[in-house]
């Protein structure tokens, strides 16, 4: 299908569909084969607000480098994919009490291989050392805290036991180590069976059990958890598709409460037009990250750390030469069943609200450059102290893909 | 009348041509291709006679019909039936050329199939093993290790939608350009 987009975007946006895509992920595997590509990147940024909520209220500019490569090998059997990107941003006018430089690079492999038409390999793996670099990523709900090292590794195996029944029974592994601060690493497996059955030639029912155990350093404890779920996968036409699940999370943490809480994922894509597509996501369920929080300097741990992930972003191509990004995302935060550490007394309900949104706009130089100018606005409350604030991010830059 | 006449004929000829010698799909498609091009309205009867000489020209046979009749959804359902009615072992492999044939009318084949054939569904799996291409025809029909449907968007071949996937996001330089969150500005040390 032609698009009339840039090349140096279409290249972006066919290599980036060949790996995960955060929350609005829908499963897409490459399409076609690329071959080994390379990019490099330069955006000047300037910030209204580099340390929200620590400190008065400091602006600063920045500088954003970056080079990455990709490649992409699909054969009847086997579709692989290799990602890698090293950059970092040096901010020029960083106050004392931050660094300067912070790291902001990732790669990751994916893998499938069909054995035949019954049996295949699905293997998907990134690992990254970076601040929090996007809300659709599913981990940020707060402001972030510092550059950390994540990675995660996910493999299944599928089986096709009849016709129409299938299932996918895989594990996955995530952990993420913070160097600069304590109780926050977090280190997750979690074993998972999905039943899958073709309804019709555009829908599959899944029904999922996932079984999770999550260990927390320092004084974070550790906590379990069960999922049943229940959804499908559809194709409302050939360019638009959803995934809906939802269902019940069984939270536990060790020596301490029980919680209940209904769970829900969503992911939409559609192609609207040959110019226009929009994506959206939505994920509500307990989650065990920054679920520590320090009130008062005394440390209080959210059993019942609740969080709603909206988010919806569009492309449109208004002609070859120019393209608009737009995106919105919405993070509310509800604090529950919180005990101070010191004392283990309870701590009374706390939330936050995260509101972010951004435009974007590129312009095609010629078959290798394409340039981009981008405005970012984040409003973010919350009952914590630093919580609240507003943000102004305004980046121009530039890239060559070759 | 005469046009009857000029298709038993012809069918007869083929039939005993087919049962005479040793198979040649191949030729066979093309004498197929020829027949239904002169007699449209004939289709499905030259396909229930050639298919039962020469059922293990079955795919060929019904592609031939396909293709020289430009048929329409219903009516490649209706080869798929005539088809398969006379070579029903041949069922699973008659539906996904046709549908290799003409890749629209895949709704209309899965209701022959869930019509004909509802409960025998290794069947699929076994002739897509042994076809030894699963990005050929075999993967025109679905699979439930696969996102449904086929189009631009979503995956084709791929795995199964994984909303809950984290990280990972996008290649090389994601755009639009990353925004960074605050730094490390806080602990939760005390």
């Amino acid at each position: 299908m032609k698009r009339n987009i840039p090349l140096g975007l279409l290249f972006l946006w066919a290599a980036g569909s060949a790996s995960a895509q955060g929350l609005y992920y829908v499963g897409t595997e490459a399409q076609e084969a690329l071959p080994l590509k390379w990019v490099v990147g330069l955006n000047a940024i300037y910030d209204d607000n580099i340390s929200p909520g620590f400190g008065d209220k400091k602006s600063s500019v920045g500088l954003n480098p970056s080079v990455g490569l990709s490649l992409v090998s699909v054969t009847p059997q086997t579709t692989w994919d290799v990602y890698a990107r090293l950059g970092l941003i040096y901010y020029l006018d960083a106050p004392d009490y931050m660094d300067s430089v912070n790291p902001q690079s990732r790669m990751g492999v994916n893998l499938i291989h069909r054995f035949s038409e019954r049996l295949r390999y699905t293997s998907r793996n990134f690992v990254s050392y970076e601040l929090e670099p996007d809300y659709s990523y599913g981990y940020a709900n707060n402001r972030q805290i510092g550059a950390y090292l994540l990675w995660q590794t996910d493999n299944s195996i599928g089986f096709r036991w009849t016709e129409r029944f299938a299932t996918y029974t895989g594990l996955r592994v995530t952990d993420t180590s913070y160097q600069d601060i304590d109780n926050n690493d977090r280190f997750t497996w979690e074993a998972y069976n999905q039943f899958r059955y073709q309804l019709s030639p555009q829908t599959v029912l899944t029904a999922d059990y996932r079984y999770s155990q999550t260990s927390g350093n320092g004084v974070s404890s550790d906590a379990s958890d069960h999922y049943l779920l229940a959804g499908l996968e559809h194709r409302f036409s050939p360019t638009t598709i959803g995934i809906l699940r939802a269902g019940a999370q069984f939270h536990a943490i060790d020596n301490g409460d029980s919680n209940t809480s209904p769970y829900v994922e969503f992911a939409l894509n559609s192609q609207i037009t040959q110019q226009f597509s929009l994506r959206s996501y939505t994920r509500y369920g307990i989650e065990t990250y920054n679920n520590i929080q320090n009130i008062g300097g005394a440390l209080i741990e959210y059993g019942d750390q609740q969080v709603l992930r909206l988010g919806i972003s569009s492309e449109y191509a208004i002609s070859p030469m120019f393209s608009i990004f737009t995106g919105i995302d919405y993070l509310p935060t509800s604090y529950a069943s919180g005990i101070k550490i010191s004392d283990g007394s309870a701590s009374p309900d706390k939330s936050s609200d995260i509101f972010n949104a951004y435009i974007s706009l590129s312009v095609k130089f010629n078959d290798y450059l394409t340039g981009t100018a981008s405005y970012n606005y984040t409003n973010s409350t919350s009952d914590f102290l630093g919580g609240t604030y507003d943000r102004n991010r305004i980046s121009i830059g530039v890239t060559a893909a070759f | 009348m005469k046009s009857t006449l000029f298709f038993g004929v012809f069918s007869t000829a083929l039939t005993l041509m087919s049962v005479a010698t040793e198979i040649d799909c191949l030729k066979l498609s093309l004498a197929v291709k020829r027949a239904v091009a002169a007699e449209q309205s004939q289709v499905l009867e030259i396909v229930s006679s050639q298919v039962a000489a020469a059922p293990a020209c079955s795919c060929e046979i019904v592609k031939a019909a396909i293709e020289s009749s430009l048929a329409k959804p219903a009516t490649v359902a209706a080869i798929v039936e005539a088809a398969a009615t006379v070579a029903p072992e041949h069922l699973r492999l008659i539906s996904q050329c046709a549908v290799a044939a003409a890749p629209d009318a895949l709704m209309h084949v899965q209701a022959v199939l869930a019509k004909l054939d509802p409960n025998r569904g290794e069947a699929s799996a076994k002739s897509s093993k042994d076809s030894k291409s699963p990005a050929g025809e075999v993967a025109a029909m679905f699979n439930p290790l696969d996102f449904p449907g086929q189009g631009p968007v979503g995956p084709t071949t791929g795995g199964p939608g994984t909303p809950s996937g984290t990280g990972g996001e996008t290649l090389v330089p994601v755009f639009p350009p990353i925004i960074i969150n605050p730094p490390n500005v806080t602990s939760v040390n005390g």
